[in-house]
């Protein structure tokens, strides 16, 4: 398989130059005062300056710039120089040096070894199409006007591709073993993605790459097939790296694993990755290691290794028996902590149709599994037979008056072994209403049941909820310099279960704005927790908080205030203090932040506190800018990686992508959020990012 | 120096010369002047003008030149002593090959020879049709004027000329040569193609090029004046 070799595209940089210097030695295609012409019959066309000929050798020569036109195929090729030999015979044709010009295409060769059916280009420089290149041999066959490339490297106005073989019909180009890298690089570049084949679609600058690999820093990826590839969907191109954050949800009681950053899907055989990373990485969870091995075929999947500290394995197997009927079989070892350390097996059919009158859908499933759960009360085993039914239903979206939504839900549980059963019955009503800058979020979450599983609430177990919510934000800008956003929400809980109390759980209201100045941008923000202020029971969060930062090209400023009322212990619980600042470096930018907590100063006279820490590496490659950092604040964690592509330069007269913009900032993707138009940016870059805002 | 052979049968109002006959050139043509020391051998009856001079060779005959080696034989002949021939009929063979035309005229003083009329000449791999032609006995270069055509090679010229001596041929003008897939046109306007007599193991083969070498182009420097 071709890899993409930045050496070889040095060899691009010759091309106009070659293509310069073959013009100069061109011939005028037409008959002239000084230009003879000679008629290859059944070959071509030859304008000259001179001709000799010797019947000693059976050969010709034409010289003093000579310009072919073929016959029968729109080909000319224009040289110094140009060999004729087997006048008698079978004609052949060398030069040195020959420009080649076909459908759009200019090829400057070193040399050409021709006979009357097929021109034979060597050591081949070559632009069209909105493409420039090269390739180790070029070959023209004159009955079909088939062309032919070998070791061929293309530069299109976003990537760069090639392969080993390559044949043009009209303007899609069909290359072999391709490789594809949108880096510009005299090394090895940091990523390329490899294919067994690619249709590179000329006059849309689009390549389809079949049964492709991501090669990231020598790591493969193995990846969609067919993968579409052009200046607005290179963004489909993910980094092998995961970056997570389980939080322990008091809710639930699931047991988070902390901060992660996995090395994901390294191809290891087709269908076949391994995962390997760790998680714990923060000081508030343990840390543990992460080796998975995964795989799928066929609608089955399976993952086994280690993870958070625990024997990890799922093999999961659905298949859709009609276009209303699916079935599976699932069987999971998780001794991760997360799940009670859980095994189980399932068995499992879902009926499901849409619903279109309703705006929705509606299933029915049916299973039954055999399942083990060690939590720390003592062990728990039995089968699980089971119906559960759902409906969603929902008025139309965009309307203005808001949308209304329903979910249904009922479910019926045995629990055989143990002489348990146990129904739950669910219903959420919603309402969404977007009023110019102003969103309305309405919802109620009534869940009845008579929580009679043996299991956790980790598996299965069901507890009543009789929770409304509602949340109100505005976004705004009231001038083009100003930034106005406002959020409140409010949660009640009228009865009360195993993980939240009854009562008013959630009074959150935030205020911020944002003024930009030249090189400047000031954000006055304040922020209050009032559900432990009116509805104190020991857990719920009551707090006050101000903060100012200002921003100008990578410098961050800032400072906060928090006054805590509850829960104990209250008073002045944060007075921070927060920098930073880029260090700028050739093809670096290292920008450390460190945030101190004052208070413990201003009431106790001790140090300040370190509240936050961080730090941000941006790395100038030929292939893009890696970006890479992480920020700790308070034990909110936010990782970033990121890679901000180059566009190519484009060739002359090469085709523009996908729209975009006019101006604005670069576009950027999140890998959660699919594909969307990579733009370029001002310093001539597009850019896909990985990242995750993390919760404490 | 000219000599003189007839045949014995008497003409009109001729001189019957029965014997072959010698007869010596003009003195005002110096020995080795090309037609200085011509041989006429008539084929039939020929008579002499007293008057003009002018000797006819109704029957035809031959005229062979000493010096130059030229032959001329044709149906009709006739010539006045040190000053011209004329022949109908001709075939005339020598260092340029074999000419044939309707008409010859050979200026004995200028050492010049034309012909016209239906006209084609041959030599070593070359075979030439013309409109007229002029042989300057002097510098041994042949000046075909067009439309020339050749069959070996193949060609076409508005004007060819030919070296006597080396056989290598220039055309002029607007021209087209043809060699196996090869079909050579000359530049809009006109050009020079040369050809280069040469023999490729002993068979004899011209060689074309659009570069005419210096040393051909000062053979015929005279014709292209």
């Amino acid at each position: 398989m071709a890899r993409a070799s930045c050496g070889r595209l040095s060899r691009l940089g010759l091309v106009l130059l070659a293509l310069l210097g073959g013009a100069l030695a061109q011939a005028q295609c037409t008959p002239g005062p000084s230009t003879s012409v000679l008629k290859l019959k059944g070959f071509a066309t030859a304008y000259f300056g001179q001709l000799r000929t010797d019947t000693a050798n059976d050969a010709a020569e034409l010289y003093g710039g000579v310009c072919l036109q073929g016959e029968g195929t729109a080909w000319t090729l224009r040289a110094e120089r140009v060999g004729l030999h087997g006048l008698t015979g079978a004609l052949e044709v060398s030069a040195d040096g020959p420009t080649l010009s076909f459908e759009g295409w200019q090829a400057h060769a070193a040399t050409l070894s021709s006979t009357s059916r097929l021109l034979s280009l060597s050591g081949v420089s070559l632009s069209g199409h909105g493409v420039v290149g090269a390739a180790d041999a070029l070959t023209l066959d004159l009955t079909s006007g088939r062309l032919q490339l070998s070791a061929l490297t293309l530069h299109g106005a976003a990537f760069y591709v090639s392969g080993s073989d390559a044949t043009l019909d009209g303007d899609h180009l069909s290359v072999q073993a391709p490789s594809i890298t949108s880096c510009h690089c005299t090394g090895s570049p940091l990523y390329h993605v490899d294919g067994v084949s690619a249709q590179v679609d000329l006059k849309a600058q689009r390549i389809v790459l079949n049964d492709g690999v991501l090669f990231f820093a020598g790591v493969p990826v193995p990846l969609a097939s067919p993968l579409s590839v052009d200046a607005s969907s290179l963004a489909k191109l993910t980094l092998p790296v995961s970056v997570s954050y389980v939080a322990t949800d008091a809710t639930t009681g699931t047991v988070g694993t902390g901060l992660g950053v996995l090395l994901t899907h390294l191809g290891l055989a087709p269908g076949l990755f391994a995962q390997l990373g760790a998680t714990g990485l923060d000081p508030a969870y343990p840390l543990a290691g992460v080796a998975l091995l995964d795989g799928h075929a066929n609608g089955a999947a399976f993952s086994f290794g280690t993870a958070s500290g625990g024997l990890h394995f799922e093999l999961t197997s659905d298949h859709a028996l009609a276009p209303w009927l699916d079935a599976g079989f699932d069987s999971r070892v998780l001794e991760d902590g997360m799940r009670d350390g859980l095994h189980e097996s399932v068995l499992h059919a879902r009926l499901h149709t849409p619903l279109r009158p309703v705006g929705g859908a509606g299933a029915l499933t049916l299973f039954a599994a055999a399942s083990t759960q060690q939590p720390s009360s003592g062990e728990i085993a039995g089968a699980r037979l089971g119906a559960a039914a759902s409906l969603r239903a929902a008025t139309t979206a965009g309307a203005p008056w808001g949308r209304a939504s329903v979910h249904l839900g009922a479910n019926l549980s045995e629990y055989p072994d143990q002489g348990a059963s146990q129904w739950g019955v669910e219903v959420e009503p919603g309402y969404a209403l977007q009023v110019g800058p102003l969103s309305v979020h309405l919802g109620y979450l009534a869940q009845f049941t008579n929580g009679g599983s043996p299991f956790t609430t980790t598996l299965d177990r069901l507890e009543p909820v009789q929770r409304p919510s509602a949340t109100l934000a505005l976004a705004a800008r009231p001038a083009p310099d100003w930034r106005l956003a406002s959020n409140v929400a409010v949660q009640y809980d009228l009865v009360g279960n195993s993980n939240v109390d009854a009562g008013l759980n959630q009074l959150d209201a935030s205020l911020s704005i944002t003024r930009s100045l030249p090189g400047w941008q000031v954000t006055a923000s304040g922020e209050a927790q009032l559900a432990g202020v009116i509805s104190p029971n020991g857990v719920r969060d009551g707090t006050l908080e101000a903060g100012l930062t200002a921003m100008h090209d990578g410098l961050e400023l800032g400072t906060r205030v928090r006054y805590r009322t509850a829960p104990t212990p209250t008073g002045l619980e944060l007075v921070e203090l927060s920098a930073a600042v880029p260090i700028h470096m050739p093809n670096l930018t290292v920008t450390p932040y460190l945030a101190l907590n004052l208070a413990p100063t201003l009431a106790a006279g001790v140090l300040p506190a370190v509240s936050g820490h961080g730090l941000d590496v941006t790395l100038r490659t030929c292939c893009g800018v890696l970006k890479l950092g992480y920020r700790d604040e308070e034990g909110s964690w936010t990782v970033t990686t990121a890679l901000v592509l180059p566009t190519a330069p484009a060739p002359s007269g090469s085709q523009a992508g996908a729209p975009c913009p006019a101006s604005g900032p670069p576009a950027m993707l999140s890998v959660a959020a699919g594909p969307a138009p990579v733009c370029p940016t001002p310093d001539g870059t597009t850019g896909i990012m990985t990242g995750a805002a993390l919760p404490p | 120096m000219r000599r003189f052979a007839g045949a014995p049968a008497a003409r009109e109002h001729g001189v019957l010369l029965a014997l072959t006959t010698l007869l010596i050139a003009g003195a005002a043509l110096g020995a080795g002047a090309p037609f200085a020391a011509l041989t006429v051998t008539p084929a039939g009856a020929q008579s002499y003008n007293l008057t003009t001079g002018v000797t006819t060779l109704a029957d035809g005959g031959t005229v062979v030149d000493g010096d130059t080696g030229v032959k001329l034989h044709a149906a009709t002949i006739t010539y006045v002593d040190g000053v011209y021939i004329d022949a109908k009929g001709a075939s005339v063979v020598g260092s340029f090959g074999t000419l044939k035309a309707d008409v010859v005229h050979i200026d004995i003083k200028a050492g010049v020879m034309t012909a016209s009329g239906t006209l084609s000449l041959k030599r070593d791999a070359l075979s030439v049709t013309a409109a007229a032609v002029r042989y300057d006995a002097n510098d041994e270069v042949v000046d075909f004027k067009g439309p020339v055509t050749g069959t070996a090679p193949d060609f076409r010229a508005d004007r060819v000329l030919l070296d006597a001596l080396s056989g290598d041929v220039l055309l002029l003008g607007n021209y087209r040569f043809s060699e196996g897939p090869l079909v050579l046109e000359a530049p809009k306007g006109g050009g020079r193609l040369e050809l280069v007599f040469h023999r490729v193991h002993g068979a004899p083969v011209y060689d074309a090029s659009t570069q005419v070498a210096p040393p051909l182009l000062a053979r015929f420097s005279t014709e292209l004046r």
